[in-house]
């Protein structure tokens, strides 16, 4: 299994008022190519933190993170913008769809960046909307959309780009139990055939069990790291 | 008490909005404000150079024909006793002097050039020139009547003097110390002649082409006319000017500056007019934005509303505090913005003063907006916001306590 | 292409989730302009106004004179200006492209007496045939204009008339100073109530014809020539062409002035107008500027999860920027639209209902006058360059502010 992303003493402190809150300390992990890994801890354990570091939508404070061979720190922000469009999807746990943007337009969204021809972007997400089972929903808002819809387009959007890396933050956390257990086999049959990393935070056992590996976070560090039964 | 307070610290929750909604308001009425002030003192300018040019804060007439066609005709309108008025005039508590003033048509002549004059006559202590360098402070107990380029003012005593235009002075290709002689023109024609001796040789935009100055003794000897027509007097302020009015007897006729200064009122007139006109707009630019953000704090807050009627707090309780929500909001952005205009002004007066070009100088006006820049922009201001809130506070009352839980 | 295609179109899409908030702004915006038209084109008609008072009623678009202290003290005393060649000047400036008429002129101050009254006047005198066509805007409120052959008459003016209660039929003597040095004096026959529409001017003026001014000063010139022009647009150029006539022409040398440089009261009054334009249009500008910036603040504030979103998934700040500064650029280029519309409507319904009674202009003789609307297409476009730059500034800086967060910020914010 090849590297994909290495976190070396990494560390996240957020400034409040005068006084430094530690959100990451001593952080040391690998996640190869292919991983299926879940965050997993309460509330406040820095799991979204960790999540943000990888998806390169936040810094460190100390230490240091590659993927894919890049060090993020090494990057500028337009360089970090590029690489996250060609490198990775997001799933959020509040959707995050363009509220003015169709189906099709939200989950075309980020082949625009890549400025793919016309005719290719359609194709693309007309069939990851097909794998969604969204293809008739095309023109609709998201506001005429269900919780579990809305979160099958952003799972099709995370996907439409084929990313190396699959980004998931409490994915089933705003939906109902058989709703977020249909969104999870999906994620994850998805992630099989496209053979993408999948790192998805939570704090739900029962979302947990679809990983392959778990890490348990508490406080900021990673107090366990073991394959998942 | 309660209402109020649940007001204020609404607005105080949503800060960043509050400010927001009222940005515009606050930075409108801070340019009005040092508009205002600006206009303010350039008009005060204008009005108190017009007064102390030889219009007088107020002019007494033994006739009120006088008004009419008096400067024309001043023989037909003389007092019985013009010392005796004046000396009452001179015990108001507000006049700084009362004096004679006179005036006739004559053509001067010096050598073979000739020019026709309008001369005017006051006490020679009453009249004034201001020195053609080094900082000018005029005083305020007499006519401030030009520049003074060559020569001097008459002198008190000095009798036969005359005090010329520059124009004029070159028409007639005069000098300081020249004789020249006057022929007055007076009524039916008849001429009288004298030779006066110029003293002085003044510059005054529109003024040096036609007239002349000499002390009252020696144009009354001059034209024959022992009793003025008219007494000027000057106040020590404007705001003195009716309560002198009211003290004089009903036999005599007066008329303020403001009936004589009839180009200052009309201009003080119209930029009153577009100060207000500049104000509407701001205020209506304000009721629709504050009646916009004041709709969406009502609807946020369906449920605040709701669960409070629930708790028993009556319909009208819920529309006084949106109301006084909303005059608050304009009451914080009126304050600060007028402030701010304060502040702004301070600094412009610190620095000079702003420059002002009237087409044919320029000169430096300060800014002292005055009390009236408060009242003026606050309370519309005020009442504007409360206004828009009025639809808002209707919608949140519209609803029953359960429509209004159940909307949330 | 297609992504700045689709920002673009995100942007307008923005602007319509909060109809309400988007509506308002667009009013406030418009009411601003509205406001900011009606008053120029106020001031625009007043100007106007007093510029052709000024110009039809005996000044002309420009004068000309043997030298420049001509006007300094040429119309109190005339006699050393006069014109030699006054016919073959007439005759070139009559050539100029642009010039619809030149009319000889004097004036000169001048005492009038009758039994009780004597008075400092501003005698002005014209040939009347010409000066009828000319001097369009000068109206005879009672009795008559002057006979052209007649001699012996004059208008007198209707400030000076009220004061002394003057009425045609009375005859009353002129003093003026005469060629030579001395004074010289007729009678003459009021037949008219004369109007100029400048209080100033009828205070004081007398009118009558050039050969009984001639008669009375003892000249047979002329000191000064009114030119009047087709298009009052044309005056700085005309004046050029006069100033720089070939050395050796009849023309050549002249003194030349404008009716803008001859009244000094316009120059003031304009000087004042244009400061109350500039600070009411400044004012407008950045109110709009607030109401932009709050309304896109907001705005920006309730998408800061969305925004946060484009970033995560690669837009670069500066494309968002854009972004949000179309959106600003919709919001001015609607309200400027609205705003001339509204203007323009309003302009033009007042002046279908005939116009809008106001009080006169200070200076001007007349007790009201009816105003209507001219607001200028230069203004028009002023405005609204200045509108659209401060659109722009409105969304830079809340822009700005929301895209120094990091994305992982944005993507916190409730």
């Amino acid at each position: 299994m090849t590297e994909l992303i290495r976190i070396k003493d990494a560390e996240k402190y957020y400034q409040l008022e005068k006084t430094e809150m530690p959100a990451l300390t001593g952080i040391n992990l690998v996640i190869g190519s292919g991983e299926r890994v879940c965050l997993m801890g309460p509330s406040g354990s820095g799991k979204s933190t960790l999540l943000n570091v990888i998806g390169c939508v936040d810094t460190l404070s100390a230490g240091s993170i590659v993927i894919a061979g890049l060090d993020a720190a090494t990057l500028k922000d337009a360089q970090l913008s590029e690489f996250r469009n060609r490198t990775m999807g997001f799933v959020f746990q509040s959707f995050n769809l363009i509220s003015v943007l169709s189906v099709f337009e939200n989950v075309e969204y980020p082949l625009l960046l890549q400025r793919l021809p016309r005719h290719e972007r359609a194709a693309r997400v007309e069939e990851v909307l097909d794998r969604v089972g969204l293809k008739d929903f095309q023109r609709r808002g998201p506001e005429r959309l269900s919780g579990g819809q809305r979160q099958r387009v952003a799972i099709a959007r995370a996907l439409v780009t084929r990313p190396r890396l699959v980004i998931a933050d409490e994915p089933t956390a705003a939906l109902d139990h058989e709703t977020g257990r249909a969104i999870m086999e999906l994620m994850v049959e998805m992630n099989r055939s496209a053979g993408s990393t999948l790192i998805f935070a939570t704090h739900d056992p029962a979302v947990a069990r679809y990983a392959a590996r778990l890490v348990i976070m508490s406080d900021g560090r990673i107090v366990d790291d073991r394959e998942a039964a | 008490m309660t209402n109020v307070m649940i007001a204020w610290r609404s607005i105080l929750r949503h800060a960043r909005r509050t400010i927001v909604t009222v940005s515009a308001l606050f930075v409108g009425l801070a340019g009005m404000v040092v508009f205002q002030g600006f206009l303010g003192q350039m008009m005060q300018g204008f009005r108190d150079g017009t007064i102390l040019s030889g219009v007088g804060h107020l002019q007494v007439a033994a006739n009120p024909q006088y008004f009419v066609d008096g400067e024309f005709n001043p023989f037909a309108y003389g007092f019985k006793d013009s010392a005796a008025v004046a000396r009452t005039l001179g015990k108001q508590p507000g006049v700084t002097a009362a004096f004679p003033s006179t005036g006739f048509v004559a053509v001067a002549g010096l050598g073979d050039q000739s020019a026709t004059l309008l001369v005017k006559a006051y006490p020679a202590d009453r009249i004034y020139f201001a020195p053609s360098s080094g900082t000018i402070i005029p005083p305020s107990d007499r006519f401030n009547l030009g520049t003074l380029v060559d020569g001097s003012t008459v002198k008190p005593g000095e009798r036969d003097c005359l005090v010329i235009g520059e124009t004029a002075a070159r028409i007639l290709g005069a000098k300081v110390g020249n004789v020249v002689t006057l022929m007055g023109i007076l009524p039916g024609g008849n001429l009288q002649g004298r030779d006066f001796t110029i003293s002085g040789i003044f510059s005054s935009p529109g003024r040096d082409k036609s007239f002349a100055y000499t002390d009252y003794a020696t144009a009354s000897d001059f034209i024959g006319m022992k009793e003025p027509p008219v007494l000027m007097v000057i106040a020590r302020e404007v705001r003195a000017v009716p309560a002198i009015a009211a003290s004089l007897p009903r036999s005599i006729s007066f008329r303020t500056w403001k009936d004589l200064a009839t180009l200052y009122v009309q201009v003080s007139t119209i930029l009153g007019s577009f100060l207000t006109v500049i104000r509407a707009i701001i205020l209506l630019v304000t009721l629709f934005i504050l009646g916009n953000s004041m709709n969406r704090t009502v609807l946020e807050r369906m449920r605040e509303w709701g669960t409070l009627r629930t708790l028993g707090t009556k319909k009208q309780n819920i529309l006084l505090v949106i109301l006084w929500e909303g005059c608050l909001q304009g009451l914080l952005g009126a304050a600060a913005g007028i402030s701010l205009g304060f502040g702004v002004s301070a600094i412009i007066d610190a620095a000079g003063g702003l420059a002002y070009h009237n087409g044919a100088q320029t000169y430096a006006v300060m800014v002292r907006p005055g009390l009236d820049s408060v009242w003026l922009n606050l309370v519309p201001a005020v009442l504007t916001a409360g206004l828009a809130a009025v639809l808002p506070g209707l919608r949140a009352v519209r609803l029953t306590p359960s429509q209004c839980l159940r909307e949330a | 292409m297609e992504h700045l295609r689709v920002i673009l179109s995100m942007a307008a899409r923005n602007l319509g989730r909060n109809r309400g908030r988007t509506l308002s702004t667009l009013i406030a915006i418009t009411v601003g302009l509205l406001g900011l038209t009606l008053l120029d084109g106020f001031i625009t008609y007043s100007m106007n106004g007093f510029r052709d008072a000024i110009i039809k009623s005996g000044t002309g678009h420009i004068q000309v004179a043997r030298s420049a202290s001509y006007f300094d003290a040429g119309d109190t005393n005339p006699i050393p200006f006069m014109l030699d060649n006054g016919k073959a000047i007439d005759a070139q400036l009559s050539s100029i492209p642009g010039v619809a008429d030149v009319m000889p002129t004097m004036a000169f101050s001048a005492v009038l007496s009758d039994a009780g009254t004597t008075g400092f006047v501003q005698v002005s005198a014209w040939p009347m045939a010409q000066a009828r066509a000319d001097l369009s805007l000068r109206t005879v409120l009672a009795g008559r204009e002057l006979a052209p052959q007649e001699s012996g008459e004059i208008l007198v003016g209707s400030g000076l008339a009220r004061k002394l209660k003057l009425a045609p039929g009375r005859t009353l003597s002129l003093f003026a100073l005469s060629k030579g040095g001395g004074v010289n004096t007729e009678s003459f026959t009021i037949v008219g109530i004369s109007s100029s529409g400048i209080a100033e001017v009828d205070d004081i003026s007398v009118t009558m014809s050039l050969s009984d001014a001639q008669s009375l000063v003892g000249v047979q010139t002329e000191p000064c020539l009114i030119v009047f022009l087709k298009d009052t647009g044309v005056t700085a150029a005309v004046a050029r062409q006069i100033a720089t006539a070939p050395k050796g022409s009849a023309a050549s040398g002249l003194a030349v002035r404008t009716w803008e440089q001859l009244s000094p009261s316009f120059q003031a009054a304009n000087s004042l107008y244009q400061l109350i334009l500039t600070v009411a249009r400044f004012i407008v500008l950045i109110v709009a500027l607030f109401s932009i910036s709050g309304t896109l603040s907001v705005s920006m504030i309730e998408r800061y999860r969305e925004i946060g979103t484009l970033r995560a998934f690669g837009t670069r700040k500066r494309q968002l920027l854009v972004m949000l500064l179309v959106e600003g650029l919709i919001l001015g280029v609607a309200g400027a639209t609205a705003g001339f519309l509204a203007g323009g409507g309003a302009s033009g319904l007042i002046d279908a209902l005939g116009g809008l009674p106001m009080p006169a202009e200070p200076g001007m003789s007349t007790a009201g006058i009816t105003v209507s609307f001219t607001p200028r297409l230069s203004s028009f476009l002023g405005n609204g360059i200045w509108l659209l730059a401060a659109s722009l500034v409105a969304a830079f800086f809340p822009g700005m502010l929301s895209l120094r967060r990091t994305a992982a910020e944005l993507l916190k914010s409730r």
